[in-house]
């Protein structure tokens, strides 16, 4: 009914029938209700879609028109699903999966969309199912989180840069690393690696990973990387030292469950002595263009079950020309792919790649291994090459 | 001149113009505001802040909003907001005289509607136009 014809009726039942008038008064009450819905909807500020599982739109708000009107182009946005499949594959499979689950089908998926000619809007899309065919699509426009979690990670990749530092010179020893940050938005985080001159023409090398990725796990990750510096002057021993690490992660918010692999080496002798928490192990690259890994002295993580069972350690003798290689997760592991097979094909690239200075090494078996992917986690790795 | 069925004195002020005609920017400047329902398309009149000045009947009965509740608002941000992005608000904004036609997704009543959008500015006009046509 208009306002006009409303109003009309309503000036009409007033002089008229009393019943007349209060339902001419209802009907201009439930015009008005109507408007103000239609203006709660109209002036929402979050996208949303009700859709059908088959992915055909019910209903839209301006929001989500505002927002997605870039990406929709000329189309007509009576079905979502073509969109979706365009912008984000796996929330069609999302939707279409499971028809009886209620509630958030998953985590927002953040996507980039042009605005303008230059710029970029990040939006969070979500699936919400409401009920038997029925799914709401939230879309927010989440371009200030965004810069800000890239703000965050360029501060973590810096701190972490800061406090990586240098490593020490040991005479008889060539060190080189390589460290990369993941290439995610909030990956970044707790991988080191350090070279630590010890009395006795010794040297310890240390490559770890403090599970997490945020500033946390960075803060974490200097402070054990500073408290193992200072430890392994008198405790030197792998097994030792391991044991002193498992007391220290206590200590520090974050550091729980932190794996890292040491190694001890005597320059005179080549004695390499060694142990692991829960870290993936050591590569030898012999002189020769032999290879293998280090599986000894393997236990837990650190901190996990401190004090309970002992560290281990175990033992290899380098001979001039053999390198070390230590390295985090993130160089080989792929959630595409299975772990035995890019250790098998590690282990094939790097003896390949030990005619190279160390430092250099380190940085051709990252390449490869990423083999031009985008890297799903930090990566970090140590060549310690004996002279 | 117009292009109509009939051709009266108010054609001849544009609103018996269609929504494609080449000469649709210099029929709206002339058309009052008392003549906007006779349109045979949906038109806001706007000022060239974005305020609403004419709301026709066309277009109010394609949103579901009557042109008192819209009169007086900012179109873009208050009545509108699907076309508060770089594709329609900001092209008023960057252009002094503008005449641009593009396919566009409105939400009437909730529901997504392919609709032609034609966006008119004059330079030097106080007022601007969005015109719109469902597809």
């Amino acid at each position: 009914m208009s306002e006009a014809a409303s109003a009309k009726s309503w000036r009409s039942a007033r002089s008229a029938d009393p019943a007349q008038h209060l339902a001419a008064r209802a009907a201009e009450r439930d015009a008005k209700e109507r408007t103000h819905l239609l203006q709660f909807f109209y002036q929402c500020p979050v996208g949303l879609f009700e859709i059908d599982d088959a992915g055909t739109v019910r209903m839209v708000n301006p929001a989500a028109v505002q927002l997605l009107a870039p990406v929709i182009g000329g189309g007509d946005l009576s079905t979502l699903f073509p969109l979706l499949r365009r912008l984000a594959p796996e929330m069609v499979d999302v939707i279409t999966a499971d028809h009886g689950r209620l509630g958030p089908l998953a985590a927002g998926r953040r996507m980039l969309v042009p605005v303008g000619a230059s710029g970029t809007a990040c939006l969070e899309m979500q699936a919400v199912r409401v009920g038997p065919d029925r799914v709401m699509i939230v879309v927010q426009d989440v371009s200030a989180e965004h810069r800000l979690a890239l703000r965050e990670r360029e501060i973590a990749v810096e701190l972490q840069l800061a406090l990586l530092g240098k490593v020490d010179e040991v005479p008889g020893l060539t060190a080189g690393v390589t460290y990369r940050a993941a290439d995610a938005e909030l990956e970044v985080g707790g991988d080191w690696y350090d070279v630590i001159a010890l009395p006795g023409g010794r040297a310890g090398l240390v490559v770890g990973d403090i599970v997490g990725h945020n500033l946390v796990a960075t803060s974490a990750m200097g402070q054990l990387k500073g408290e193992l510096r200072a430890t392994a002057r008198y405790r030197p021993e792998p097994a030792d030292l391991l044991e002193v690490a498992d007391q220290i992660t206590g200590r520090i918010e974050g550091a729980q469950s932190a794996t890292m692999a040491y190694g001890l080496l005597d320059l005179s002798s080549g004695e390499l002595s060694y142990a692991s928490a829960g870290h993936p192990p050591m590569l030898l690259v012999r002189a020769d263009g032999s290879a293998e890994y280090l599986a000894g002295g393997r236990g837990l993580p650190l901190g996990i079950l401190a004090g309970t069972l002992p560290r281990t350690s175990a033992a290899t003798r380098l001979r001039p020309g053999d390198a070390v290689v230590m390295f985090t997760d993130g160089l080989y592991e792929r959630r595409d792919e299975m772990l035995d097979q890019r250790l098998t094909e590690l282990i094939r690239l790097a003896p390949a790649l030990a005619q190279l200075p160390p430092t250099e090494m380190s940085r051709e078996l990252t390449e490869a291994m990423l083999g031009g992917r985008p890297a799903e986690d930090d990566i970090c790795v140590l060549v310690a090459a004996f002279d | 001149m117009s292009i109509g069925k009939q051709s009266t004195a108010a054609d001849e002020a544009g609103h018996g113009r269609q929504f494609d005609d080449p000469a649709l920017l210099d029929a709206l400047e002339s058309v009052a505001l008392d003549e906007i329902d006779e349109i045979g398309f949906g038109l806001v009149v706007m000022n060239r802040d974005g305020l609403v000045l004419g709301y026709n009947r066309r277009e109010s009965r394609l949103s579901g909003l009557p042109p008192a509740e819209v009169t007086g608002r900012n179109f873009f941000t208050d009545v509108g907001p699907c076309t508060n992005n770089y594709l329609v608000a900001q092209r008023y904004a960057d252009s002094d005289e503008l005449d641009e036609r593009l396919d566009y997704v409105f939400t009437f009543r909730m529901a997504p509607t392919p609709v032609r959008l034609r966006l008119l500015a004059r330079k030097g006009s106080d007022r601007q136009y969005l015109a719109v046509q469902p597809r």
